[in-house]
């Protein structure tokens, strides 16, 4: 932006003068009081846009308010600029067509040009007064060094990352709901349907597949087994047709076997007959001879019974005369005692026993009082008062006296009882073996009571034994016959037998041949049978078979029979493989929509990538964040560098290089009035470092221009105009030349500056 | 022993100006280049370090399509290991990691791998593979260092590798310490998209072609040819001829206009992150005659007043910022910053930008 020409009306004590700046640098010298501070407030206030501001600044006795006109050049563009405070208007024409009214438009307009707030920036940089050369980072300035450091904008930006994302278990920032969180949300949940009907699909389309392949397989397999089928019934055909030929043979083979064996079977028949019948002729011959026997035999039986009972006969007798002679002997042993009764036997025994137990239980005591002479007791001697017991009686001696004493008188008669059968039987025991065989006796006695005599029993004795002996002999030639005929009956036990043998091979080897006969009629049947379906055989099966030979029907049948099963197996899976044959088309008769799988599959790997995309503008969200809360301190940090760079750059051009640089003791570029006037360090050549108050007023006042201009460099990059009032009020002739040199240089660059001063 | 060692295809990404199919056409092309060289070459091995596909939502047709121009080439063995993207796996199915839904997993891409005899995918299941004959063997390891034990048999161990390693910790690598580097004879990384060694025995092949805006410096499309031999391997990066660029690239003088007037836009992809408002009259010219090549970023006009602030911000974004994210953040904030406070603005502009 470059100023042309600024036209005054009624402002101030500029009541009617125009200012045209054709040279750059323009030095306008006048004396004090004669506007070159109010053409500064002037064009300040045309800046403003503010026609009510100029009010108040009407020239003295004028009534009508004041008018400024401003004429500048932007590019190749010239506008002009109108703050009428008559009708509180302001209006900006331009060549290029601009025509606006408004401030707020006409701002926006300066805006677009790049000059950003340029009335706050041209207040608060353009127009550096000599005796203020500080500068506030206010309001309007703050904006402007806003735009480049962009701090608001930054805090801003931060605050709408945050605001659109939210931290989530720690380092994980995910979107808010009202932000991209419900997209988000949305697009899981589509996703998660669109898996799980891929899922499905996927599966029906995999379960199609495998089927598909099932179904191929299984046609291969029914087809091979079809195939097997064919062949195995055209080999059981061929098989079939070997067996009938076989069986042919064979049964012409059996045929004649029949027919022979069926020969011989009648000729055996024929010849068990007339076996049979000679058989039957020997044994009636011997039936015969046999019942001649058989009647002699008759007699054998009588006489043999008749032995019998002789010899039982002859044992009783035997018997009776061994009786007789035991009694023989008893009486021998009785003796006289024969005929005595044997009761009478018995009392004396009784007696004998009773005399002798009473004997035994009798006890008697003889006791010697006195004696002169020995006393003898049962022999022994007592003297006096000796005792001497005794049973039953005792013999005393005493000199020439002998007693005798009994215990009792029952006892004396005992004594005579028992001397008396001493004298008769001698002792008790020979009366006791009396009694006894006197009982025998009379047993025996009894039981001869009807038998013969001795004499008698031994006559009847010896005749019965003659008799036994001639029936004997008569048995003995009976016997011979009874051997003969049991000879005779075992022969035609034997015949008998063989008979029955021969009856019964008769009666099977008839069967046999019935049966033989019964199997050559079948075998007719077979045969011709056979016969029919061998006609069906062509001649050159016919040679074939008879080329083969050997065909055993029995093989062939068990081959058929193995070639039917294995075809019945086969059926079985046959109709089991077609089963599931039918089953797997059913299963595959609609093929799934492979174009629906795809478009599924490209819907989903949409919405993947485009998840894939939230997810990854969270991260660069969550990066920039990072970035933004170090962005701000470091471009300050980097602006606070440059700018005292550039202050340096400045101040040491304009003190000729007699400060080498300067430090700004301030952390943010945002820094007030008070900052920007104290807080400066210079260090020069030497090496020596001054604070600003130590500075002189000029060096000071050179320094703060430096700055002002670094200021103006830094966030002005658009060229402008400087104003400058009095700049030059504390510098020598070199600083003066060397900021001259410096406006030339900003003069270069494209800026105007406007130098107005009282001095010349 | 030589290898190959390739990664970042990100097949099925829509790259801008180039178009998805152009994009596969041109991999496809190259990677058949590749082969190529490989017979020539008698390399055995070909080892894709992550990312291959774009997508787990890629069209299956597009994925076999590739396998099948692998498959073709029998004497070569053809190592994979799953990807993803690192900040969002689990979330999304990021690229092809090895998630539930992974195209690796798919029955006909199963079924196909399993068919073809030279295709070798290993997966956290299977984390390591051994070549008797050759004497070499793969590890994977899935955002993390491999964990399988070294098998005896084998005389090179190559380790396999997808996510972020490397020294900045500040941007989450995992350092590649001492004991990971002196197990194997070399460790082949995939997940940046250009070409870095991290120290002798480590490197990130980048992105096989190129498809997205990178540094100027950065933007070239390769693999790497890897000599396996002790004590480190010899590694050379060899670049793509013919293969598109993506650059962005700043014009803050005449001389900047000189250079992108010059480059070759016949495969070249210009990105303007940053000029000078004055010369924005040429670019836009410039732009015209080139509407699909030359792009100009939001937020990309600067004022000259502003240039000192750009320049700092470019500091401290190159600072803080992973490089992946630094092209994006700028964009973010230039435009944020030129526009702000006006919200609804801001949010308008990142759902265009971001296509939500």
């Amino acid at each position: 932006m470059r100023l042309l020409k600024v036209a005054f009306r009624n402002y101030k004590i500029l009541e009617d003068r125009v200012f045209e700046f054709a040279e750059n640098p323009f030095y306008y010298s006048a004396p004090n009081e004669t506007g070159k501070t109010t053409l500064i407030e002037g064009i300040k206030d045309a800046f403003s846009l503010a026609p009510a501001r100029l009010k108040d600044k009407k020239t003295a006795g004028k009534d009508v308010l004041p008018v400024l006109e401003v004429t500048f050049q932007i590019g190749e563009e010239v506008y002009h600029l109108k703050i009428n405070a008559q009708d509180e208007t302001v209006s900006l024409r331009g060549s290029d067509g601009t025509d606006l009214s408004r401030p707020a438009a006409i701002e926006r307009f300066w805006a677009q040009k790049g000059y950003h707030f340029f009335p706050a920036v041209l207040n608060s940089l353009l127009i550096i007064r000599e005796r203020d050369l500080t500068v506030e980072v206010t309001r309007g300035l703050k904006a402007l060094m806003d735009t480049v450091l962009k701090s608001a904008t930054i805090e801003e930006l931060k605050k709408t990352f945050e605001n659109m994302l939210i931290f989530q278990k720690g380092w994980e920032l995910r979107f808010r709901k009202q932000s991209f969180g419900k997209k988000e949300k949305r697009l899981r949940e589509e996703l998660a349907g669109l898996r799980q009907e891929l899922e499905r699909k996927r599966s029906l389309f995999e379960e199609y597949q495998k089927n598909t392949a099932r179904l191929e397989g299984l046609k291969k397999a029914l087809s091979a087994k079809r195939k097997e089928r064919e062949v195995l019934d055209q080999e059981l055909v061929w098989l079939q047709k070997k067996l009938t030929y076989a069986e042919y043979q064979h049964l012409l083979a059996e045929e004649k076997r029949l027919q022979k064996e069926s020969l011989l079977k009648e000729k055996e028949v024929k010849g068990l007959e007339a076996e049979i019948k000679a058989l039957e002729e020997a044994s009636a011959q011997l039936e015969r001879e046999e019942e001649a026997l058989s009647q002699a035999l008759e007699r054998l039986k009588e006489l043999e019974f008749q032995i019998k009972e002789a010899e039982r006969e002859l044992d009783r007798l035997a018997e009776q005369r061994k009786l007789w002679q035991r009694l023989k002997e008893i009486d021998e042993r009785l003796g006289i005692f024969k005929e005595i009764a044997p009761e009478v036997l018995e009392q004396d025994l009784l007696d004998w026993q009773t005399s002798r137990k009473l004997s035994k239980d009798s006890q008697g005591l003889v006791k010697v009082l006195a004696a002169e002479e020995e006393v003898l007791v049962n022999g022994e001697r007592l003297g006096p008062g000796q005792a001497h017991t005794f049973l039953g009686q005792a013999e005393i001696s005493y000199g020439p006296l002998r007693l005798e004493v009994y215990v009792s008188a029952a006892l004396a008669s005992a004594k005579e009882k028992i001397a008396r059968l001493e004298a008769t039987y001698g002792t008790l025991e020979r009366l006791t073996e009396l009694k006894k065989l006197k009982r025998t006796r009379e047993t025996l006695l009894f039981s001869l009571k009807d038998a013969p005599g001795p004499a008698e029993a031994q006559k009847k004795t010896e005749e019965l034994e003659e008799k036994v002996k001639e029936a004997k002999e008569a048995l003995k030639g009976l016997l011979e016959q009874k051997e003969r005929r049991k000879a005779l009956l075992l022969r035609r036990k034997e015949i008998e037998q063989k008979l029955a043998r021969l009856r019964k091979k008769a009666q099977e080897a008839a069967l046999a041949l019935e049966k033989l006969r019964l199997n050559q009629a079948h075998l007719a049947q077979r045969l011709q049978a056979c016969e029919k379906e061998i006609e069906h055989l062509t001649l050159k099966e016919t040679k074939l078979l008879e080329a083969e030979g050997g065909l055993i029907p029995e093989e062939l049948r068990r081959k058929i029979e193995e070639k039917r099963k294995r075809l019945a197996s086969l059926e079985q899976e046959i109709i089991a493989l077609e089963k599931e044959e039918s089953h797997l088309e059913g299963l595959t008769k609609v093929r799934p929509d492979e174009e629906e799988l795809e478009r599924l599959l490209a819907r989903q790997k949409e919405l993947e990538e485009k998840l894939g995309r939230l997810i990854r503008l969270a991260d660069i969200l969550h990066h920039g964040l990072a970035v933004l809360n170090t962005l701000r301190e470091e471009i300050n940090r980097e602006y606070l560098k440059r700018f005292e760079e550039k202050v340096g750059e400045y101040f040491s051009l304009i003190t000729h290089g007699n400060y080498q640089g300067v430090k700004f003791g301030a952390q943010s570029l945002f820094f007030d009035g008070e900052t920007f006037k104290n807080r400066w360090e210079v260090t020069r050549k030497d090496g020596k470092v001054f604070a600003i108050e130590s500075l002189s007023d000029g060096t000071a006042a050179q320094l703060l221009l430096s700055a002002r201009l670094a200021l103006i460099r830094l966030f002005f990059e658009r060229q402008a105009f400087l104003l400058l009032d009095e700049p030059f009020a504390y510098f020598d002739h070199q600083r003066t030349q060397k900021t001259k040199a410096l406006f030339e240089a900003l003069v270069k660059e494209g800026w105007q500056i406007m130098v107005l001063s009282a001095k010349a | 022993m030589r290898l190959y060692h390739l990664a970042d295809l990100h097949l099925g990404v829509d790259p801008p100006g180039l178009g998805r199919e152009l994009y596969r056409r041109l991999v496809f092309e190259k990677l058949t280049e590749v082969i190529e060289e490989a017979r020539r070459e008698a390399v055995k091995f070909i080892v894709f370090a992550g990312d291959t596909f774009d997508s787990n939502a890629l069209a299956t047709s597009t994925v076999l399509s590739f396998l099948r121009l692998l498959a073709e080439a029998r004497e070569i063995n053809f190592i994979f290991i799953p990807g993803g993207g690192g900040d969002f796996y689990g979330e999304v199915s990021g690229h092809d990691a090895y998630g539930p839904d992974s195209l690796y997993r798919r029955l006909e891409v199963r079924s196909f791998w399993e068919r073809a005899g030279n295709l070798h995918l290993l997966t956290p299941e299977a984390p390591s593979l051994v070549f008797p004959e050759e004497k070499v063997a793969f590890y994977g390891g899935f955002f993390d260092y491999p964990r399988a034990a070294l098998c005896e048999e084998a005389a090179y161990h190559v380790a396999v590798l997808h996510g972020a390693f490397g020294e900045r910790v500040e941007f989450g690598e995992r350092p590649l310490s001492s004991p990971q580097l002196a197990r194997y004879d070399y460790l082949a990384l995939g997940h940046y998209h250009r070409f870095r060694k991290i120290g002798p025995k480590a490197a990130y092949a980048g992105a096989f072609l190129q498809f997205e805006f990178l540094p100027h410096q950065d933007a070239t499309s390769g693999y790497v040819v890897v000599e396996l031999k002790r004590p480190a391997p010899r590694l050379t990066y060899r670049e793509l001829a013919d293969a598109p660029r993506f650059l962005h690239l700043q014009v803050f003088d005449e001389n900047d206009l000189e250079r992108l007037k010059k480059l070759d836009f016949e495969r070249t992809f210009v990105k303007i992150t940053a000029y000078l408002a004055p010369l924005e009259t040429p670019l836009l010219e410039l732009k015209k005659q080139l509407p699909d090549r030359l792009f100009l970023a939001e937020g990309a006009r600067t004022e000259p007043e502003n240039l000192t602030f750009y320049q700092i911000l470019e500091r401290i974004i190159a600072a803080k910022v992973p490089e992946h994210y630094q092209a994006e953040v700028k964009e973010l904030l230039l435009y944020g910053l030129k526009i702000s406070p006006q919200r609804t603005k801001i949010e308008k502009f990142l759902q265009d930008k971001y296509g939500l």
